[in-house]
This record gives C-alpha cells, structure tokens and sequence, in this order.
C-alpha cells in the first residue's frame, strides 16, 4: 500500500523545512527577539507530557501533564527574561543548547493556506557543573500559515515522550 | 517492624544550635539519607495525592513514600487506600502505571489477583496450596494508617504515629487558607508534573520553609519583569510588615500578606468571596484578604507557594502557584512532583488561567523555579567535596530574633520574616526526629 498523499508542493515543503531549520538556528544562537518575528499574534504554544496508562483500557481517558501553556503576551515575557542575563540566575550563562530537527512531514492545514508539519526534535542541553547534559525527545505538531513574505507558527502542540522530565528546568523554547 | 540501624553521629554538632550552622554533610552524605528514610520518612505522615486525583471507585495514581513504591487506589466502597506496589507472591511491580482504573490488579508475574481493597482472591494456582494459603494475609502491604485533611491524602508507615491531626498541628489552620477554603474545595488541574533535579530534598523543604532572604537575589529577574500580580512597591511594603510562622512539628510558613485592604484578595475571583469568608474563620480570611505571596512546607516534603501573577503584563492578577513534594531519590536527588490546583467553584477561565500562570512561574519551566534549581543543584555539586562537605551552612541570623506576640494565627511569629529562624526551627526539628532510635 502506498504511504498517503500529502498534496503539498516541493516549494511547500521546502518553505516548511527551511522554517524549522531556522527556527532552530535561531534558538542556538539566542536570537529569541528575532523568533518573536517568526509567530501570530495569537499564537498557541504548548507542550505536554505523557503520564503511563495501560493500552487496553479504553475507559481511561488520556491524561497528560502541561509543561508550557503560553500565547504572545507569555513568550515575549520569557523571551525577555532570556535575552537578558540580569534577569536570570539558571541561564547566566547562557546554557549551550542544539535543536536537532528531523522526520519533517507537512501536510495541508485546517485552513488553505495553513500547512500542518509534524516534526520529531532532540534538543541537548547542557548547563557546565550540572552533569551530565540532557536530551529532551520531543514531537512537534506545528500549524504555519502562509502569509506575505513566508511562514509564520500558528501553533505548536508539542508533547515530551518522557513521563518524568530527566532534567531540572527547561529554561529554552522548543 | 521498621528496620533500624545504629549511628556513630553527634548530632549536636551537625545541628549546632549555639552557632546556628548546619553541618554541609547532611545534605550529601549517603549514610545520613539511609537514616532519613528510616527515621523520617518511615515515620511520618506523607503527602500521597489529592482525592480528585482519584474521584471514582477503582481509580489509583502510583506514588512513592521515602524509597518505596506505592499504590493510591479508592476502592468500591469510596474509600482511599494506599499499598505497596509489589506483589507478596514474588515481589514485582503490581502496576507499572502513573495513573488508571481498575477492579482488580492481576500481577503479570504468576497471575496473583488482588481487588482494588487489596484483597488476594485468586493465585491462579489456588488448588496446588491445598487449602493451606492465607489468604487475608496475603494481601497487598497497606500502610499502617491512611486518613485525609480536607482532600490532601496522607499515610504513614508507622503503626505507632499520632494522628494526622495531630501530625498536622497547627499547620492545618495555615493549610486551610490555601487548600481547604470553599464549601467544594479544591480539585487538581493536570495530573503532576514530575522532573529530577539534581539536589538534596531538604534545600526545596527549607527554601519553601522558609527562606525570605534569597527573594531579591535570587528572583531579581521576574520581578523586574514585572510579572508580579500586585504593583512591586505593594510586594515591598508587604514583605516589610510580615511573620514567619514556625510551628512543632518542624511546619513552617510565610504568608506575606499587605498591611492593609485596598487590594483585596488579589488575583482571587470575586464570585468565590464570599464563599471564602463562609468557610474560614475572620483571622484566616483576613490572611487571604491581604495575601499576595504564600509559602510552606510541611515536614518533612510536602510544600506550597501562592503568587499573585501577571506573566502576561495585563494589569490583570492571578493567584496561582503549586503544591509539590521534594521527593528524594537518595542524597542527591529528588523527583520534584508538582500539583496545580484551583478551587472546584472557579469559573473555568479563572481554572486556566491559574494552570497557565503556575506553569509559567513554579513548575518545570517556570521562570522563578529554574533559578532556585540552578542553585539547589549547585549546593550539592559543590557540597559533595570532601573539603566542603566539612563546612557549615550558616543561620546565625536566626540566633537574634525571639517569636513576637502581636500576630493573629497559631504558632511562634517571628518579625521580620527575613532571619532564618524558621529555616533553623525546621533544622532543629530534623535532628530531633533523626535522633530518635
């Protein structure tokens, strides 16, 4: 059987992958104020945890543990705490952190001009005398809309696959 | 039987009261996490859950007491129970889950059949025992006592424990103002978020119980941000005019509240006011009135903190934090496991905000926690040394303070809330129980 047709462009995907490999270079390098650039003014921004539930029942309704639940006005509060190494004691300095974006698959949107880009995202993130260093395993299910001059995030539901998060803060954006 | 271990320690001297220092090494060292557990955790009443984690019969979350796995389970008749999470035929996990429902657990192992009261009804096998099997003492472990305050779960492991209450003390009429303050109560919004951190379980109980001077040094940052629900020179004014509590039982708590009415019960919802002053008594209700920042810890893990926020700078204050415990995974580190909660009247906007703005400031990524944690982790990465671990951690602010008698709420009030006397009551309570054989 063949995989299913997405019904996007090469230049969609394209447009898609150059996004988040962007967004990513973004976040490495710091340059927070610059992604504020990159969403709606009603942007949707979450991620979650799992909680272990048995497979076989049905009943149980799937429950997960809010890490992020943020929109504008909530980023560009963080965004300015991290911008500014007066303004914290967990990322002065700042920790080496590296987005590593793959398994980029875009489909077309809720809306037609919207595309739908599922992502998996293996962030490091290490902070000096605090060893060893964490990698945060992370999918992403992104909304970007297709605006003048390119993409811009929609929303991001993003959902940790560990239960119990192995690191004692995340300090970045994912 | 509890098991017990002899000790070569002078507790005096890793407690020195004369000179208010603490001794770095418990804070490090192996052998005294071995006695903790014993001594403490074996002992006293643990936080297990709240019972809206668990509204229906047959509903458990899995826990953990000091370093045992448990099951928080309530049963068809309605009541909570709690068990060791191992099977008594052969030892495995009973469940492998976070949370779920069940009538019965079946253990994967050699298909041991438990019902939700922990009951064994079948090994599988049941004829090849002849009829020579106990069955009522082969149920799962339950702890020796289980009971409730408001909707908070506790238990203990020690036959022999006073009662919750009187476990509790006075720290009830404290916990009350947070938790226990509507005709419904309260109820969680998420399940807990749960993260390691690389630190002793005693930096978190002593931080929330309570440590007042690390706030501007530490916390600079988001309260220059200005994500404070009430106006900064409000906050100032507030943290000027405050008691520290400190209460037997090693309990203690902050509530930081206005000298005055003209912001009442900021980032509270107008609708639940009343119903606050119907369920409280006029001293208590007088204390939420003016509250614009709360925290406590109830020995040993158990702690909470209340903010009113504005993480989104609308000039709009939400009273939001959480409800967590410094779960220790030996020395050097915890499981930190964090509840958000909100009164079950709320409006739901009012529910969701309070969730958004406790994630956003006091969880795994919020933005006063991550720098408490950096700290903590340092402590222990620093204190491992075999030099530092020598050292002292120094309270001797708390020697020059005496409680004062002008403060309304149980419990020694001592003023300004800034010394270290609680920090160092919670200290002395510690050796106390640690001393005990």
């Amino acid at each position: 059987m063949p995989i299913p047709k997405t019904n996007i462009s090469d230049g969609e995907y394209r447009a898609a992958c150059e996004f988040l490999i962007y967004e990513a270079r973004l976040f490495d390098q710091h340059r927070y104020l610059e992604w504020l650039e990159l969403i709606s003014d009603d942007i949707h921004y979450e991620l979650v945890a799992p909680t272990v539930q048995s497979a076989a029942d049905a009943t149980t309704a799937p429950k997960t543990v809010p890490l992020f639940s943020e929109n504008r006005a909530s980023l560009q509060t963080r965004i300015e705490q991290l911008a500014n190494p007066a303004f914290t004691v967990s990322e002065s300095p700042p920790s080496r952190s590296r987005h590593f974006v793959t398994n980029i698959w875009v489909e077309r949107g809720g809306q037609a001009d919207q595309l739908a880009v599922f992502s998996n995202l293996l962030v490091y993130r290490g902070r000096g005398f605090d060893l060893p260093p964490h990698f945060f395993p992370i999918v992403r299910n992104d909304i970007l809309n297709q605006v003048d001059g390119g993409l811009q995030l929609e929303s991001r539901r993003a959902e940790s696959d560990e239960h119990i998060i192995g690191s004692r803060s995340i300090t970045l954006l994912i | 039987m509890l098991r017990t271990t002899d000790d070569f320690y002078d507790w005096d001297q890793l407690i020195d009261e004369q000179r208010a220092h603490a001794s770095t090494s418990i804070f490090v060292d192996e052998q005294i996490y071995a006695l903790e557990v014993e001594r403490i955790f074996n002992r006293s009443w643990l936080f297990l859950g709240h019972a809206t984690e668990i509204p229906n019969p047959g509903d458990f979350v899995t826990r953990r007491m000091g370093d045992d796995q448990v099951i928080l389970i309530r049963g068809d008749d309605g009541k909570p129970r709690a068990f060791l999470n191992q099977c008594p035929h052969r030892g495995s996990l009973i469940s492998k889950l976070d949370n779920g429902n069940c009538q019965h657990f079946v253990c994967s192992y050699h298909g041991w059949t438990f019902n939700n009261a922990g009951q064994l009804k079948t090994t599988s096998y049941d004829d090849f025992y002849q009829g020579k099997l106990d069955f009522s003492a082969n149920g799962l472990r339950a702890v020796a006592q289980l009971d409730s305050h408001g909707e908070l779960i506790f238990a203990t492991w020690d036959a022999d424990a006073v009662s919750l209450s009187d476990y509790l003390g006075d720290m009830k009429w404290y916990l009350d103002i947070y938790f226990n303050r509507t005709p419904g109560g309260m109820e969680v919004l998420a399940p807990p978020q749960r993260w390691i951190v690389n630190t002793n379980w005693k930096l978190g109980a002593l931080n929330f119980g309570t440590d007042n001077q690390h706030l501007h040094p530490t916390h600079m940052g988001p309260t220059a941000l200005g994500i404070l629900g009430a106006p900064i020179n409000e906050v100032v004014n507030a943290l000027g005019s405050s008691y520290q509590i400190s209460l037997d039982g090693g309990h203690g708590c902050v509530n930081t509240t206005l000298p005055h009415d003209d912001l009442p019960y900021t980032g509270l919802p107008k609708e639940l006011i009343p119903l606050y002053e119907q369920t409280l008594s006029p001293e208590q209700a007088t204390i939420l009135r003016r509250n614009v920042v709360t925290v406590g810890n109830v020995f040993p893990y158990l702690a909470w903190i209340q903010v009113a926020l504005d993480t989104e700078r609308k000039g709009e204050a939400i009273a939001a934090g959480t409800l967590r415990l410094w779960q220790p995974i030996g020395p050097h580190q915890i499981e930190l496991t964090c509840w958000y909660l909100a009164e079950k009247e709320a409006p739901e906007a009012h529910k969701q905000a309070v969730l958004a703005e406790g994630l956003r400031t006091f969880g795994m990524s919020g933005m006063f926690e991550e720098d408490d944690l950096d700290i903590w982790s340092s402590i222990v990465t620093a204190g491992k040394g075999s030099i530092a671990s020598t050292s002292t951690m120094n309270f001797e602010t708390a020697l020059n303070f005496e409680p004062v008698d002008d403060f309304p709420g149980p419990g020694r009030a001592y003023f300004p809330m800034l010394p270290e006397c609680e920090q160092f009551n919670l200290l002395k309570h510690w050796k106390q129980v640690m001393s005990r054989r």
